[in-house]
């Protein structure tokens, strides 16, 4: 596949990565020179200097024969006119990343009418905002969950939960715990190391269990091994679009909001626009104000700001105070692990989220990774089942299936199930596979056509 | 970290000189050889192979499960280390199937390797075999288009240290860019090179040479190396027609690759269109008239020998292949000048040639004219072009320390050849300045009917060192010599 790349931002960059780690053709642009040389330095790509919405360099790139171009500049109007232009040019697909909301908020009755539904023939526009706002919001619902993933057209739930010191699962091995119906353990964070565990193995305190299950019944699940209760009460400090969306979607679910914003003037606007939210002016580094507002007493301290040190001194101070749950927007992706030593179990970083989204978009293989989990040594995909694979000859108990890898669950023809030992996979079902990054050739293997 | 590629390679080194006696075993009833002594070479080819395959196994399991990441610093350490371990297993043939000394077998492989062409055998007819000749035209081929340009198009997997592989072995003002990924850049590189080779193979058959002769010398022309089988290069077959092939196969070896490629979309005017290509085919010409005339007023020759002479040295001495059909040391001083001035021109970069490549010729004397401006209008600012494009200023930059550092190797070679050996100036000098163009023969006592035999083993190593700065154009070789590259 030919790929052009136009910004080689912290999305740009890892999709640049990637794309051409799958052997695809991948040319980046950048109007920088410094980015340019350290890309075409570090990465097998070839690079161009120019800037991205300018015609003559789209031409120079080759849009109009290449297949996939993703914009991913930090100006949402340089990524829209040059996701614009290469579709004039020719080019097959076109990706713009948006960090404001303003191009996707349209009136409810004509909802069409947004980039997002294709409205300039842009194929796909990816906003990390938006995309963080709602995994956010799936983790608010959550009882307790420390991060939420969907697959399966949202059918298939993947929550990451930490285990404490009292919670019901602890020292029982797998094969004898008593979990609900339709729930799988997928794999297990013990000491900042990724396992995906067998039937004799069993949970410790302090483990990050990842866990699949039905969309909506994963509440139940989630009770079993840590006792909370989606929040009631949430605090959320930045006014920006993340927060507005987040705010509004919450409120919306009768949840009790506050929102706070450092800047007066733009916490005043963002008032008017967000009915059922409480506005405060302030700022959330400062102790006394989380105290004022009784941030402790919240079930969920979200920290949203556009500034990594400002959430993580925020999010470190409500911890202080007592907020059972503390969620951090990370831009660095390499804060992630320093947070994690804070303390801070839950950080999501933009980048991660939307290049994920533009990368289950963009690699039309058959195996798709969807996720990453971790620091990146397993990921999630969904597989098509090839006809006479053999994960398909038997039910998974009567099958070897090699260590590192996890059937999650199974959509097929009858509709969809949580794997167990019972499940028999179909010719052309999709299974959701959990597997470790090194274990990706024998995840394809397994689902190709006979290979006895 | 260094093994795997090195095991690699030494495989493939391997699989080239068995393949080497092969040839030299088939084609024996065509040359009409003893047929004893070919079977013997043959035999003394797989034994070298064998050492070499041997050699590369141990250093295969030496990496067992070591992972390969090839940064920076690893691919200038990788590159050097692979040609010189190329250098020492190309020099066993030699040593096993023509008893040669370490010295001579080493310069003859580095010669070979880094396609410059001189050798230090005065009868190569009667002293080797026919596996031994083929095995000896072929590391100009190996060599030509760069040994790690083909180890990365051939294997997969080595992403972005591909990359800084190959930048290693051909830096250089106009090096990559033909495809996003630098495996298929090394493939579509190669893929030239085979088709360009095999092309001249049958035009050669086609004006008369017998098919081992025009297979073994489409190799060492394509690697603009310079080795023939026979003693007196390809004077000795006395046709003009093999000499006009050659002569155009040689032009075409001296091209930058890049533009063969683009050519294939983009059609015929992509050539013109380079700047560096027209000052190619200018210098070629305007050197064959200046020498043809010269020729034609000290009344030696007549207009069709004169032309036929000067413009297959002009282009054999400016691609710096440095095959004879004339000793050009009978020429007039003007004429000896001139060919001595194109030694340090080379051919295009992204080709074969070695020397200083014309780009940077181009850039070098746009430097000058500039700073000639500055001196009227100090607070210009425009940048230096070559045709159309501005060059980056870290390029003029290490384009400069290029030129020093290329001059400053030639003398250094020359006191040291000097100093070890007695000989003349112009011994020293030309000698040195062949190995470090990689052109081949020089004037004086290495002129083109002579060769490097008188040398002293001391001699011939400098001069295999200078060989190897030069092909490597320098800067690779030469960080493994600060002692910043070694402090971690």
């Amino acid at each position: 596949m030919n790929v052009v790349v136009i910004g080689l931002g912290e999305v740009g960059r890892y999709v640049a990565e990637i794309l051409a780690s799958d052997k695809h053709e991948v040319l980046a642009v950048d109007l920088d020179k410094d980015r340019i040389d350290q890309v075409s330095e570090r990465l097998d790509v070839a690079t161009l200097h120019g800037y991205g919405a300018n015609p003559r360099t789209l031409q120079l790139a080759g849009v109009d024969t290449a297949d996939l171009v993703v914009c991913a500049t930090h100006s949402d109007e340089v990524n829209l006119i040059a996701a614009l232009a290469s579709k004039r040019m020719g080019a097959g697909r076109t990706v713009a990343r948006l960090k404001s909301g303003e191009y996707e908020d349209t009136a409810p009755e004509e909802p069409e009418q947004g980039v997002q539904y294709g409205m300039f023939g842009i194929d796909m526009v990816v906003n990390s905002h938006i995309l963080i706002a709602d995994e956010m919001f799936d983790i608010a619902r959550s009882h307790g969950a420390l991060d939420v993933h969907m697959f399966g057209n949202n059918r298939i739930e993947l929550a990451e939960v930490k285990l404490p010191a009292d919670s019901a699962v602890l020292g029982i091995p797998l094969h004898n715990l008593a979990l609900p119906q339709h729930t799988r353990v997928g794999a297990v964070i013990r000491e900042d190391k990724l396992f995906v565990p067998r039937g004799d193995d069993s949970l410790l305190a302090d483990d990050r269990v990842y866990l699949f299950g039905h969309t909506g019944g994963m509440n139940e699940v989630e009770d079993l091994f840590v006792h909370g209760n989606s929040a009631q009460r949430v605090v959320i400090f930045g006014g920006n679009v993340i927060g507005e969306h987040l705010s509004r979607q919450l409120a919306k679910v009768d949840v009790d909001v506050t929102i706070i914003e450092p800047d007066k003037e733009k916490a005043k606007q963002l008032a008017q626009h967000l009915p059922g939210v409480n506005m405060v002016h302030g700022d959330g580094t400062d102790f006394d104000k989380l105290k004022e507002e009784e941030v402790g007493r919240a079930d969920l301290y979200f920290a949203v700001t556009d500034d990594d040190e400002n959430n993580m001194m925020s999010a470190l101070l409500a911890k202080r105070l007592g907020t059972p749950r503390v969620c951090s927007v990370v831009y660095r992706p390499a804060y992630i692990e320093i947070y994690r030593q804070l303390g801070l179990d839950m950080a999501i970083s933009p980048r991660q989220v939307a290049a994920d989204h533009i990368l289950r978009y963009a690699r039309p293989a058959q195996i798709e990774s969807l996720v990453h989990l971790g620091n990146g040594e397993a990921e999630v995909m969904e597989v098509v089942a090839a006809m006479d694979s053999p994960i398909t000859v038997a039910p998974l108990c009567k099958l070897k299936i090699p260590s590192g890898i996890s059937i999650g669950g199974v959509i097929g023809a009858t509709g969809v199930e949580i794997a167990n030992g019972e499940t028999r996979i179909e010719p052309g079902d999709t299974v959701v596979v959990l597997a470790l990054v090194a274990k990706h050739k024998t995840v394809s293997k397994l689902f190709k056509r006979g290979l006895f | 970290m260094t093994a795997r590629p090195l095991g690699l390679l030494l495989l493939v080194l391997a699989g080239a000189i068995a393949a080497c006696g092969v040839l030299g075993f088939l084609a024996n009833p065509e040359l009409g050889w003893d047929a004893n002594q070919t079977q013997e070479g043959f035999g003394h080819m797989l034994t070298s192979a064998g050492i070499t395959a041997v050699a590369g196994v141990l250093s295969l399991l030496a990496s067992w499960r070591v992972p390969t990441n090839i940064g920076r610093r690893e691919a200038l350490f990788v590159v050097s280390v692979i040609w010189i371990a190329m250098g020492i297993f190309g020099a066993v043939p030699f040593v096993i199937g023509a008893q040669m000394s370490w010295a001579d077998a080493l310069f003859e492989a580095f010669s070979g390797l880094t396609t410059t062409g001189g050798t230090i055998l005065s009868d190569i007819e009667q002293r080797l075999t026919a596996p031994l000749h083929a095995w000896r035209m072929a590391t100009h081929w190996l060599g030509g288009l760069g040994i790690v340009v083909l180890f990365v198009a051939l294997l997969p997997g080595l992403g972005a240290g591909g990359k800084r592989l190959f930048l290693s072995e051909a830096a250089g003002p106009q090096t990559g860019g033909i495809a996003p990924r630098i495996r298929d850049t090394a493939k579509a590189l190669l893929w030239i090179y085979l088709t360009i080779t095999c092309v001249e193979m049958v035009a050669l058959k086609l004006v008369g040479m017998p098919w081992f002769d025009a297979v073994t010398h489409s190799m060492s022309t394509l690697g603009t190396g310079g080795f023939s089988t026979k003693n007196g290069s390809i004077g000795e077959y006395n046709s003009l027609g093999i000499e006009m092939v050659i002569l155009v196969f040689m032009l075409l070896a001296g091209v930058n690759f890049g533009l063969f490629h683009r050519a294939k979309t983009e059609g015929l005017r992509v050539f013109w269109s380079s700047a560096e290509f027209r000052l190619y085919l200018l210098l070629f010409g305007g050197a064959t008239v200046i020498i043809t005339t010269d020729m034609l007023l000290s009344s030696t020759h007549g207009m069709g020998e004169a032309l036929r002479y000067s413009s297959f040295q002009v282009a054999a001495i400016m691609t710096t292949t440095g095959f004879g059909t004339a000793d050009f040391e009978e020429w007039s001083t003007v004429s000896r000048m001139l060919l001595l001035t194109l030694y340090f021109c080379g051919g295009m970069a992204g080709s074969t040639a070695g020397g200083m490549k014309l780009i940077r010729i181009m850039i070098i004397l746009k430097v000058v004219v500039h700073e000639i401006k500055l001196g009227i209008r100090p607070n210009l600012v425009t940048p230096i072009r070559v045709g159309e494009s501005a060059i980056h200023e870290g390029i003029v930059r290490s384009t400069l320390a290029y030129a020093l550092i290329f001059m400053g190797t030639v003398m250094a070679g020359a006191v040291a050849v000097a100093a070890l050996d007695p000989v003349d100036i112009t011994t020293a000098f030309m000698a040195s300045l062949a190995c470090v163009a990689n052109v081949g023969p020089g004037l004086g006592a290495v002129g083109p009917t002579d060769n490097f035999g008188l040398f002293s083993d001391a001699s011939k190593m400098v001069l295999s060192f200078c060989m190897l700065l030069g092909r490597l154009e320098f800067f690779s070789l030469l960080s493994l010599f600060v002692p910043s590259f070694w402090r971690r």
